[in-house]
């Protein structure tokens, strides 16, 4: 009703604004009328920098992770350690973990947790192309480092009972990690410790 | 333990009241209508988390408000005192421990305990079996952190599960292997939830048995029986319990699939009460029924002093309106004098003259309250 009396600019950017996580109404339209206030400088490299995401960047089609190029830089570097891959479920974690500098090994996304109330099952993340990676012969570990949360465990134990017949070691983060508790709001101790604590599946 | 003080804000039809000191016996006296059970659902709220009334938080708000707190201090037996906060929003809740924000709501519960007596309780006698499993897990999850934990895994993973089953059925997905991981899971915790649910039965009973052949001046004898589809030799660990509920599982697998629900598991659990070898809620009559519910809740203290070591605190909502002379009487004998206990009633007459305690008399009028101790 009150979204009518706007100028349809406004209100189109109000529409776009509410299509991110957590955005109501209300604050889309606060911003929508911040960025009218932004010199236009500014707005042109929201804007630019808004498509450059989209156009420039897409998933390494390796391991799931955003990169620019085809392969990304982690798939790329071959001084890594090719025995252990990291199995995570958006790439925003594989940045997490990269910080704490305490794995050197490769990793792989799931883009998503099995979660039915979600629409997602097993054919709808990211997993066939993990077991095909699983057939050279050098890795010799897979670590699932998924949330501690019941769907995050639900796909740990999947991904574990569907990698362990091909005759690869799988363990899981454990230790440090609280129940329910979000990997992406972990300090980097607990992270370390969560590596140093992993077991086997 | 104890209540030492009180304070609200826009909880119910309160507005803004503080109340700085408790006694151990505390009548809340007012007409219909004027805040005294808000007053008691209050405290029960900062034991566990959620009303004994409601499960929509914004029926706990007063209308017209956005938020609601409830703040307690209370004193642990050999402990400091510790403040309890709840902050009630229209979309969910924060707790507060020394006014520290909680990541968690089950950071709250159990950190202080509370039986409450009203006459709803019939209906752990009377009612639904939905309603028995609730008194159950509420009981088991303030007593044990762990068991709500399972129980909140159980109930989610469960929910995933019939979804699956719906996508199985509809031709949308098909990969057993999912289906027996999440089997696995829901066995794991429903095992663990059964055992416990067993275990307490079992103390219940014992407590039960003997408070209630007092109660009934020792002509009743109350057997307390877990229903589960879990049989009894499988409930000694969670093991076997896990274990026994697996193959449940893989038993109705291909029906599952079929229907698109899931049949077996702990969901479907009751309890059932016998008195002298007859089933109490099919052929008790209704002052049996009430016989029972209070030899439950006076058995809840008995457990909640073994588990927690400590003394909860009693909430009785107009429950001396609705016995007998006879169990008005046993029920007042039968706490303790170190036990803090709030009163709801609208009329002073018949309850005073048993109470051992001169009672604080809170006069409860249209959400606000006035101590009258110092008039009598
Ligand atoms: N969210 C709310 N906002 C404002 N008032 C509320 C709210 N919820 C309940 N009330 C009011 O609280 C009152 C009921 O309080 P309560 O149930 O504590 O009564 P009581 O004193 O226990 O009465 P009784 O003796 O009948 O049991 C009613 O007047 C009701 O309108
Ligand atoms: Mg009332
Ligand atoms: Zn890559």
């Amino acid at each position: 009703m009150i979204k009518m009396q706007y100028p349809i600019q406004i209100s189109k950017l109000i529409d776009s604004f509410m299509k991110l996580p957590g955005i109501g109404e209300k604050t889309a339209a606060r911003m929508a009328f911040f960025i009218f206030d932004l010199p236009e400088k500014d707005v042109t490299d929201f804007a630019n920098n808004l498509l450059a995401v989209k156009k420039n960047l897409h998933y390494c089609t390796i391991c799931g992770n955003i990169t620019e190029d085809k392969v990304c830089e982690i798939c790329l570097d071959k001084t890594r350690d090719q025995s252990k891959i990291m199995v995570v479920a958006q790439p925003k974690e594989i940045i997490s973990f990269e910080r704490s500098r305490e794995y050197h090994g490769y990793y792989h996304v799931l883009h998503g947790l099995l979660s039915p109330l979600e629409g997602t099952g097993p054919e709808d993340i990211n997993i066939v192309s993990l077991v095909k990676r699983l057939r050279n012969d050098q890795v010799k570990e897979v670590i699932i480092g998924t949330d501690a949360t019941p769907e995050g465990e639900a796909t740990a134990s999947y991904l574990s009972r569907l990698i362990k017949p091909v005759g690869v070691k799988v363990t899981r983060l454990a230790h440090g990690l609280a129940v329910g508790s979000d990997i992406e709001y972990a300090d980097d101790l607990t992270l370390m410790r969560a590596l140093e604590g992993r077991t086997e599946l | 333990m104890k209540l030492n003080s009180l304070s609200l804000e826009h909880f119910r039809n309160y507005s803004a009241v503080n109340i700085e000191k408790f006694g151990n016996v505390n009548i809340l006296l007012g007409n219909n209508a004027q805040g005294k059970t808000n007053f008691l659902e209050a405290i029960y709220l900062l034991a566990l988390g959620k009303s004994f009334r409601t499960n929509h938080d914004s029926e706990l708000i007063q209308s017209g408000n956005d938020q609601a707190l409830i703040e307690g201090t209370f004193t642990r037996d050999r402990q400091s005192e510790i403040k309890l906060g709840l902050k009630i929003k229209k979309h969910g809740k924060v707790a507060y421990l020394n006014q520290l924000e909680q990541p968690r709501m089950s950071d709250l519960v159990g950190q202080i305990n509370t039986v409450i007596f009203s006459p709803e309780d019939l209906n752990i006698v009377k009612g639904s079996p939905a309603y028995r499993r609730h008194y159950l897990d509420l009981e088991l999850a303030s007593l044990s952190p762990k068991y709500l934990n399972e129980l909140r895994i159980y109930q989610r993973t469960l929910k995933q599960k019939n979804q699956y089953l719906k996508m199985m059925r509809d031709g949308k997905s098909h990969d057993q292997l999912y289906l027996d991981v999440l089997n696995q899971k829901l066995s794991k915790s429903g095992g663990y939830i059964a055992w416990a649910r067993n275990q307490n039965i079992i103390e219940l009973e014992k407590y039960a048995k003997v408070i209630h052949f007092r109660l009934t001046q020792e002509k009743e004898q109350l057997q307390i029986i877990y229903l589960s589809e879990i049989r009894s030799n499988d409930l000694v660990s969670p093991e076997t319990a896990n274990k026994a509920l697996l193959a449940n599982f893989q038993k109705m697998n291909e029906r599952e699939v079929r229907q698109g629900i899931t049949i077996s598991g702990i969901q479907h659990d009751d309890l059932s009460f016998i008195i002298n070898g007859t089933n109490v809620a099919s052929f008790g009559s209704q002052g049996q029924k009430r016989s029972v519910s209070i030899s439950l809740k006076l058995s809840e203290i008995e457990i909640i002093k073994k588990v927690r070591k400590e003394t909860p605190i009693l909430l009785l909502d107009d429950i001396f309106s609705e016995l007998d002379q006879n169990r008005q009487t046993f029920l007042i004998k039968s706490f303790e004098k170190e036990l803090q206990i709030f009163i709801t009633t609208t009329s002073i007459n018949d309850l005073d003259c048993r109470i051992i305690e001169p009672p604080l008399i809170l006069k409860v009028t249209d959400g606000q309250v006035n101590n009258r101790s110092k008039d009598g």
